[in-house]
């Protein structure tokens, strides 16, 4: 029976607030306008995805006609002048582009070179680029909670809504059922935009409904709604302990302006500070003198060659490399792109390593802002995080691998001694080597938004353990 | 009467302890994203060294094996120094003057070029294009002294000036106040000059202080930045003073306010890329790469067409005729990859000029816009950068193209009297400084715009008891 009068009261403070929210013409308008906004931008993101798609399988037609036009080449020149390939875009990036624009659309595959994706959407800007467009997630991530600040911050601060709190507590509610009653009302008109934010993103993404898709969808609403709840619950602490609606207003806008504004932004300039990552220059340097002096440092290039000549002469059985039943240059070049690629993949497992340190201390920060925690999640479940791509440029190495050892392999078997220039049909040669690159399946992303979760979760524990102190600051001033 | 409200209002200010706080926080914000943008112009300046230095040593490499290593017996297989194409030299672009103000633009365009003189002119940047930094890192912004300012001044500016009046008249002493013998507007200017005295100045100061210790040296740069600062500063206490006269109490005054800060920092350039994108969008660079590759691969193989035909030359020449059949696929390819990239560059223009003349659009894009030109961080500086280096390409190509007609091998003596080195050649400063006014005009007749029509509001609301 006390359950149910329990139950009962609430309902009555959740649906007397929710009745005063709708009636509140300037939440309305906002909430309207936040909808309308997220809305314009996932039907421009939508439209931005299709194009990019079509424009993806032009190029890559493009790429084969160039490659192919070659003609017969001397292979050891194909390769260095490269393949190019093309990174797809992921689905659920229409909601959440992530780091997309800058990662670079395309893959320069030579010889010799790994190189870093090229042609980021942030290349050739101006000043007005440096502002960033207008995404899905931006909406969801930063002006919801200055929504929720303005909707809330006066749920039991200003005159109006201390008398009524007054009113309700002596009609026998509790300040703390008062809380929960009008978190449940906020709660709900949360709920509803994200019922039509999710509505939207998912008829954005029809081509790639699947059961993982949806599932991934579904999670990054979850994560979303843990997102807002949490910061709901900070606004109306806030509320309840402030004294006056001023105070309860530049105490949330406060909150605000350090987890949407400031934490996202000084968190990685800090990572970076503490894990410094070698620029393009010095990582390519690096390279370099690896390739010239050896792993150990002390064995140059022209000694391990001699040696590699010495062992190759040996292992046939002959005594100089004319002698030879395959070609020299073409051995050759297949066993330095073999060293070199493992130089490569050594010397960006630890540029990597570098960045996987820096995305810890940024999740770090999630101590100060729930932003933290939810961007690194929503991305990863969006596919346009920085895994996601590094997944995408280990399956491009292999591709360029295979692509550039066929070309010398063409070489080592079928250039003659004293041939001159050699040329053989460089598109026959690497006709069977194809790249389909594959997304990460959901398994694969889920033990890599178990940690954000788990955070976004404490912040809303620790919100309702702000509201519940709130209520008690409540029921002393009643 | 002016100077006494304003003394009085700067004494009210300077007693609530909130004032010296703001000034603290704003500090050690300049001092952090000055420190920080000073660490990125060193890390800059050592990737530039690090490319001068790869060309020195090429060169000392190449010195050394015309001098010690090539003998008539290796030179088949080593003989390549010998010949001018083996010129290997980079074209750099050094940071600005104040280039600890902003990273700008600066990661979007190359910094520098790898000139070799039979390379396509198209390929110069690929290897300065791709930087190695964390995205996340670049995707959250740099955290430099053009954020602070751009983004967090306002806030400054605002958290000072938001209750400016709206304070007297949520409090009922408005009409009291303006029953004393001065004018709303004198009463209004003299609040709003009190606070343009302790919300502006320091500021601007503090900004300057932190330049100075960071090495800026320019008087002229400083003094531009200071103007570009103290008008921006001011077009948003203008934003406040209007806000007091339409807000009827001091939480309307903030949220009015910081709904301004929203759409004119965030929303309104968010907006103006947009329109950009749909009126100019960027060309395709990747459809781009693959035309000017079919160019290439064209020349290629109209070249050996015509080169079928020349039969070997006897005596052979010092350099052999394959560079010559060469240079001339190079050149032809040249054409070729001009005819194709026109369009491509026109479209690039187009979108340049669109997203130039957005900046009207926010006195926030204006400001970005001349504190990247300051530093030397802009677009239009990258371009002049790219363009200078694709003139000293063909200056290269002239150069060798010599070395070929005259059968000439390059010597030590080459080296010692130095290669062709890049010179860059700054824009006019009637160029630089043209960019700039237009800046500070845009701030400032914004500014002038929101005090238009606060004394529009002025004149229709005269009592304040509303």
């Amino acid at each position: 029976m006390a359950a149910f009068t329990t139950t009962s009261q609430l309902g009555l403070v959740a649906r007397q607030q929710w009745t005063s929210l709708l009636r509140e013409r300037r939440l309305r308008l906002l909430g309207l306008l936040v909808l309308a906004l997220s809305a314009l931008a996932l039907v421009d993101a939508a439209q931005g995805s299709r194009r990019a798609e079509s424009a993806r399988l032009h190029d890559t037609h493009a790429e084969r006609e160039v490659w192919e036009a070659q003609g017969a080449a001397n292979p050891h020149g194909a390769a260095h002048f490269g393949r190019y390939v093309y990174k797809p875009d992921a689905p659920l990036a229409v909601l959440d582009p992530g780091l997309s624009g800058h990662l670079g659309r395309a893959l320069k595959l030579e010889g010799h070179q790994q190189n870093a994706s090229r042609f980021k959407a942030t290349d050739g800007g101006a000043a007005l680029t440096g502002f960033g467009g207008f995404s899905p997630a931006f909406a969801l991530q930063v002006l919801v909670p200055l929504l929720i600040v303005f909707a809330a911050f006066g749920a039991f601060v200003g005159e109006r809504a201390r008398q009524l709190t007054w009113q309700e507590i002596g009609a026998g509610a509790s300040p703390w059922q008062l809380m929960l009653g009008r978190a449940s009302a906020y709660g709900g008109a949360l709920l509803l935009l994200l019922l039509a934010v999710g509505a939207l993103a998912a008829l954005a993404t029809i081509p790639a409904w699947s059961g993982a898709h949806l599932a991934a969808l579904g999670l990054m609403l979850a994560a979303y709604g843990l997102y807002w709840l949490g910061f709901l619950g900070i606004v109306l602490a806030l509320s309840a302990v402030s004294r006056s609606s001023r105070g309860a207003l530049f105490g949330a806008l406060g909150f605000w302006i350090v987890a949407a504004v400031l934490a996202p932004m000084l968190a990685p300039a800090l990572a970076e500070a503490r894990h410094p990552t070698p620029s393009a220059t010095a990582f390519e340097a690096a390279v370099i003198e690896e390739v010239m002096k050896g792993p150990d440092g002390h064995t140059p290039r022209d000694v391990r060659f001699a040696a590699f000549e010495r062992a190759t002469l040996a292992r046939y059985g002959v005594r100089h490399i004319d002698a030879l039943p395959i070609n020299y240059s073409g051995l050759l070049f297949e066993h330095g792109e073999k060293i070199s690629s493992d130089i490569y993949n050594r010397h960006f497992d630890r540029l990597y390593d570098g960045h996987a340190a820096q995305a810890r201390i940024m999740l770090a920060a999630s101590a100060l802002s729930p932003l933290m925690a939810l961007r690194p999640l929503s991305a990863a479940l969006a596919q346009t995080d920085l895994p996601a791509h590094r997944h995408f440029m280990v399956q491009a190495e292999a591709y360029r691998y295979a692509t550039v050892q066929a070309l010398n392999r063409d070489i080592k078997l079928n250039r003659k001694p004293g041939n001159g220039e050699y040329a053989s049909d460089v598109a026959a040669i690497t006709r069977s080597i194809g790249f389909t690159p594959r997304p990460y399946a959901l398994h694969e992303l889920l033990p890599r938004v178990a940690a954000p979760f788990a955070l976004l979760l404490a912040w809303l524990l620790a919100a309702l353990g702000l509201m519940r102190l709130g209520a008690r600051r409540l029921e002393g001033s009643a | 009467m002016m100077a006494a409200i304003i003394r009085m209002e700067a004494r009210r200010l300077l007693r609530g302890r909130w004032l010296p706080l703001l000034w603290l926080v704003f500090f050690i914000l300049c001092a952090g994203a000055a420190w920080n943008g000073a660490a990125w112009v060193e890390q800059r300046e050592s990737a530039l060294a690090a490319i001068q230095a790869d060309e020195r040593e090429t060169q000392r490499l190449r010195r050394a094996q015309i001098a010690d290593e090539i003998t008539p017996d290796n030179r088949m297989r080593y003989g390549g120094a010998l010949y001018a194409t083996a010129m290997s030299l980079r074209a750099t672009l050094a940071p600005g003057g104040l280039a600890v103000l902003t990273v700008g633009q600066a990661e979007g365009y190359p910094m520098a070029a790898t000139i070799h003189a039979f390379s396509a002119s198209n390929t110069i940047f690929d290897r300065h294009v791709a930087g190695m930094e964390n995205p996340s890192v670049l995707a959250a912004g740099r955290f430099d002294l053009a954020f602070v300012i751009v983004w967090l001044l306002p806030l400054l500016v605002l958290a000072g000036s938001f209750d400016l009046f709206a304070h007297e008249r949520e409090r009922g002493i408005a009409p009291w106040l303006l029953s004393q013998p001065v004018s709303p507007g004198r009463l209004l200017a003299a609040k709003a000059a009190a606070r343009a005295l302790l919300l502006v100045l320091p500021p601007v100061a503090i900004l300057l202080a932190v330049l100075v210790a960071g090495g800026a040296a320019s008087l002229a740069a400083l003094s531009m930045a200071a103007v570009l600062v103290a008008l921006y500063a001011l077009f948003w206490l203008a934003l406040a003073l209007l806000v007091n006269l339409v807000a009827g109490n001091a939480a309307q005054a903030a949220l009015g306010c910081l709904a301004g800060w929203l759409l004119l920092v965030v929303l309104l350039p968010a907006l103006a890329l947009g329109l950009a994108d749909l009126a100019a969008p960027p060309s395709s660079p990747t459809e781009r790469v693959n035309a000017l590759r079919a160019q290439a691969m064209q020349a290629r193989a109209e070249t050996r067409a015509a080169g079928q035909a020349t039969a070997p030359r006897a005596p052979a020449p010092n350099i052999p005729d394959s560079l010559r059949r060469r240079a001339l696929e190079v050149e032809r390819g040249e054409g070729l990859i001009r005819t194709a990239a026109a369009p491509y560059r026109a479209q690039d223009e187009r979108r340049l000029a669109w997203l130039d003349a957005l900046r009207v659009a926010s006195p926030a894009i204006a400001l970005q816009d001349g504190l990247e030109r300051l530093a030397g961080a802009d677009a239009a500086r990258a371009l002049r950068f790219q363009d200078q280096a694709h003139g000293f390409l063909l200056e290269v190509r002239a150069l060798v193209g010599r070395y070929l007609a005259e059968d000439r091998l390059l010597t030590t003596a080459d080296y010692d009297a130095g290669l062709p080195r890049f010179v860059m050649r700054e824009a006019p400063l009637g160029e630089r400084a043209g960019a700039l006014l237009f800046d500070a005009a845009v701030i400032a007749l914004s500014g002038a715009a929101l005090l238009l029509a606060a004394r529009r509001r002025l004149g229709r609301t005269t009592t304040f008891t509303e």
